[in-house]
């Protein structure tokens, strides 16, 4: 059972002073590039869907969250329990400001329980990897040279369960022409119109001027000039007596002969020839997916935190702790998880 | 004033009206009302005779040979896609060969397109303008059919048209059929009006007559079908104007009848206008001149192994009709006009009122024949013209003959391209 995704209008607010006094006391034991990318804590309504190991969107496929940090490099959220994200990765959807959603793939590196009962996830964002399931490369179609048929990345059945939660958007390609009988792509000559061989032979027919004579070029051949067959005028100049036509063509495999050469399709699976008309005609997709930029996410997410401080001074005397640019996130420490570093260590979440 | 001519009428006896009307008996009346009366007579008889003995008329089309219909054209891409659709299907597995004579206004296109949705049909492009006779040539190498089917690109064929001009082809002496070309949209104007009912008159009656005779000369480049082994024999088409007759001319010289199919009918779009239309005309009788008088005029002398009597029938009959008797009336008429001064209105009128009765005559003869008789009986309302337009038709006739006698006037017209005209043998 599938559902759709649910939508929601981004809110900014203050932080819970629990995440800022966490990650204010860290930092001592962290390399410089863990901290290096800039953390941004709001809070906003996240959708995050769950990838099995095959893919597919998990049976659980969206959840609400609220988002806590967001950094160049990662993201933490909380949801109500840590079971509804039983897999290493998953999609995260962001509403934007102009509408619409964005998602992005999410290696989730630690799960860990608030104080208040709810589990706080954290991760990096992973882009063109194994682990995305989003990535570009594998939902064009291309051509598989074994088949000689257009494939995806990702199984059918996948692009569209995705297709269908409305993280990925189909788009049309191309229009080809593939073999009837197996959908293989097919290879074109202009070839004889009866079997469609491409081992055809074209004449050149002779127009006399003067009696109007319309013959093979070798029926005016003689052994050192031309000589029309019906008037017998020799000596002939191509241009002021006669001009060149295309003539019939004639094929070697069949023997027919015919007017003018036929496009003809070979599928080399099959092996068999048709015309244009014996085709199928294949509507090629590719699915597009409008992916979070980390980096804008960051700028809005500031951009929106100081407008909420100018909006609430008084919040912000009463001591209320406002992400700032220079704190390491738990997103961050989900960077560095995926690097083997310690995520806990000298965090000092709760 | 008609009781003054009628006066005048009943006063002459009939010797005296005879040599009045000596022009038309020699002219009009023997040729078209007397012949075409002696035929209708005929077939009205057998009729008669098949309606007695309870015999069915109407046979079954039983000869199907292989057809190749032709379509040569030059500068027709508005007209060749309603031509084709005319042909698509009308007879088991008719190839179709379109040869574009080097057109500019994308024949060529209209001609792929339509042979993308049949696949029997092969479009020929020629790369410059070579003239009709060329581009019928062309379509020569294109095909093995038996029959050859040739249609005018601003032509189309009425229902059952191939299967009717195929089936005299049964005969192995027949090497060409003629078909009745009619006029399409025959009240565009009053030109069309009147060429409908000419049409009618010299096309369908006249050649049902000269085919019955065994004299006929021409087939219709319009709509006309040759058997292909025998046009191959006598060399096909020549440098025309006139290659139609020319052709048809050179089968009866091999020994071959050439016949007429009257239900084998082609609507075709006539000249709609009068400098057209006499151009177009004197291009008809400049072959007169060209062939029956020159190119092929040993066909009358008795002593070549290939004379035979109906061609030397048929090339007097052309000879006297196309020249001796158009010149003979003129000559009358100025004769007349001197010597009868005080009468030769009157006399005119006579000429009137008999060129009416045989219109008339031919009306009805037209309505025995053909079932769109309400059709007929329209066109047929522009009698009273008909004569007055008959007479204008004769002083084009002469005049292009005697163009043609004195200074080869054909050989200079552009029906044919000048770097085709130059090289070719002016007869």
């Amino acid at each position: 059972m599938k559902h759709p995704l649910p939508t929601g209008n981004a809110s900014i607010e203050r932080r819970a002073s629990s995440d800022g006094s966490a990650d204010s006391s860290s930092g001592s034991d962290r390399t410089h590039d863990q901290r290096s990318a800039p953390r941004h804590a709001s809070t906003m309504p996240v959708v995050i869907i769950a990838v099995l190991l095959d893919g597919r969107p998990g049976s659980l496929h969206w959840v609400d969250a609220t988002s806590v940090d967001v950094s160049r490099t990662g993201f933490s959220f909380i949801i109500d329990h840590s079971d509804m994200i039983p897999t290493r990765t998953a999609v995260v959807g962001i509403d934007r400001t102009t509408g619409g959603r964005e998602f992005s793939s999410l290696a989730i590196a630690h799960r860990r329980p608030t104080e208040d009962g709810r589990c706080r996830i954290g991760g990096a964002w992973v882009s063109d990897t194994p682990d995305d399931v989003l990535q570009e490369n594998k939902l064009r179609p291309r051509i598989d040279p074994a088949s000689l048929s257009f494939v995806y990345g990702w199984s059918q059945d996948l692009l569209d369960a995705w297709t269908q939660l409305g993280v990925m958007r189909r788009y049309l390609v191309d229009r080809v022409l593939v073999c009837a009988e197996c959908g293989s792509l097919p290879s074109w000559r202009k070839g004889c119109q009866n079997c469609g061989s491409g081992r055809i032979h074209r004449d050149r027919l002779i127009h006399h001027f003067a009696c109007a004579h319309v013959d093979r070029a070798s029926e005016f051949e003689r052994a050192s000039d031309l000589q029309c067959p019906k008037c017998r005028t020799n000596q002939l100049i191509v241009g002021s007596d006669y001009e060149f036509i295309d003539g019939p063509v004639e094929c070697y495999d069949c023997g027919s002969r015919g007017g003018q050469p036929m496009m003809s399709g070979m599928c080399h699976r099959c092996m068999e020839r048709f015309d244009e008309q014996s085709t199928r005609e294949q509507l090629l997709y590719g699915y597009h997916v409008d992916r979070i930029d980390p980096t804008e996410l960051c700028l809005r997410a500031n951009a929106k935190v100081a407008a909420t401080q100018d909006g609430s001074a008084d919040k912000v005397a009463n001591g209320d702790k406002v992400a700032n640019a220079d704190k390491p996130s738990s997103a961050d420490n989900a960077a560095s998880a995926d690097k083997g570093s310690s995520a806990d260590k000298g965090h000092g979440r709760p | 004033m008609i009781d003054h001519w009628i006066r005048w009428l009943t006063a002459m006896d009939v010797v005296e009206l005879m040599l009045l009307l000596a022009p038309m008996f020699l002219l009009d009346v023997p040729r078209y009302a007397l012949g075409t009366l002696a035929v209708w007579i005929c077939d009205f008889v057998g009729h008669l005779a098949n309606t007695v003995t309870g015999r069915d008329e109407v046979q079954p089309y039983y000869h199907q040979p292989s057809c190749c219909a032709v379509v040569a054209g030059l500068n027709e891409a508005d007209s060749l896609g309603q031509t084709l659709e005319s042909l698509a299907g009308v007879y088991p597995d008719l190839q179709i060969v379109i040869v574009d004579d080097g057109s500019t206004d994308g024949m060529s296109e209209v001609a792929c397109e339509f042979a993308k949705r049949h696949p029997n049909t092969t479009v020929v492009r020629k790369p410059t303008r070579g003239g009709k006779s060329s581009a019928l040539n062309a379509a020569l190498p294109f095909t093995d059919a038996e029959i050859l089917i040739c249609v005018d690109s601003d032509s189309h064929l009425s229902q059952g048209a191939i299967w009717e001009i195929v089936q005299p082809f049964v005969d192995p002496r027949v090497a060409a059929v003629s078909g009745a070309v009619l006029v399409r949209k025959p009240f565009t104007n009053l030109l069309t009006w009147i060429q409908a009912l000419e049409y009618y008159r010299c096309i369908f009656l006249g050649r049902m007559f000269t085919s019955r005779m065994g004299i006929l000369g021409i087939v219709s480049g319009a709509f006309g079908a040759y058997r292909r082994h025998a046009i191959l024999q006598v060399g096909a088409w020549d440098v025309g104007p006139g290659e139609d007759g020319d052709l048809t001319l050179r089968l009866r010289r091999a020994g071959y009848d050439v016949v007429f199919a009257p239900y084998a009918q082609c609507l075709t779009n006539p000249v709609q206008d009068v400098v057209r239309l006499s151009k177009q005309r004197r291009r008809w009788e400049w072959a007169v001149v060209t062939l029956e008088c020159r190119k092929h005029i040993d066909m009358a002398n008795p002593f070549r192994a290939d004379f035979r009597l109906s061609n030397w029938l048929m090339i007097v009959e052309r000879w006297m009709y196309g020249i001796v008797l158009q010149y003979a009336f003129l000559i009358y008429v100025l004769w007349q006009a001197f010597h009868l001064q005080q009468y030769f209105v009157h006399q005119c009128f006579l000429y009137y009122v008999v060129y009416l009765i045989a219109e008339l005559m031919q009306v009805f003869l037209l309505l025995y024949y053909c079932d769109n008789r309400r059709n007929i009986l329209s066109i047929a309302l522009v009698i009273p013209l008909m004569p007055l337009y008959y007479i204008w038709m004769r002083c084009i006739t002469i005049w292009a003959v005697s163009e043609e006698l004195v200074y080869r006037r054909s050989y200079r017209d552009n029906f044919v391209p000048a770097h085709v005209r130059n090289v070719t043998w002016h007869w």
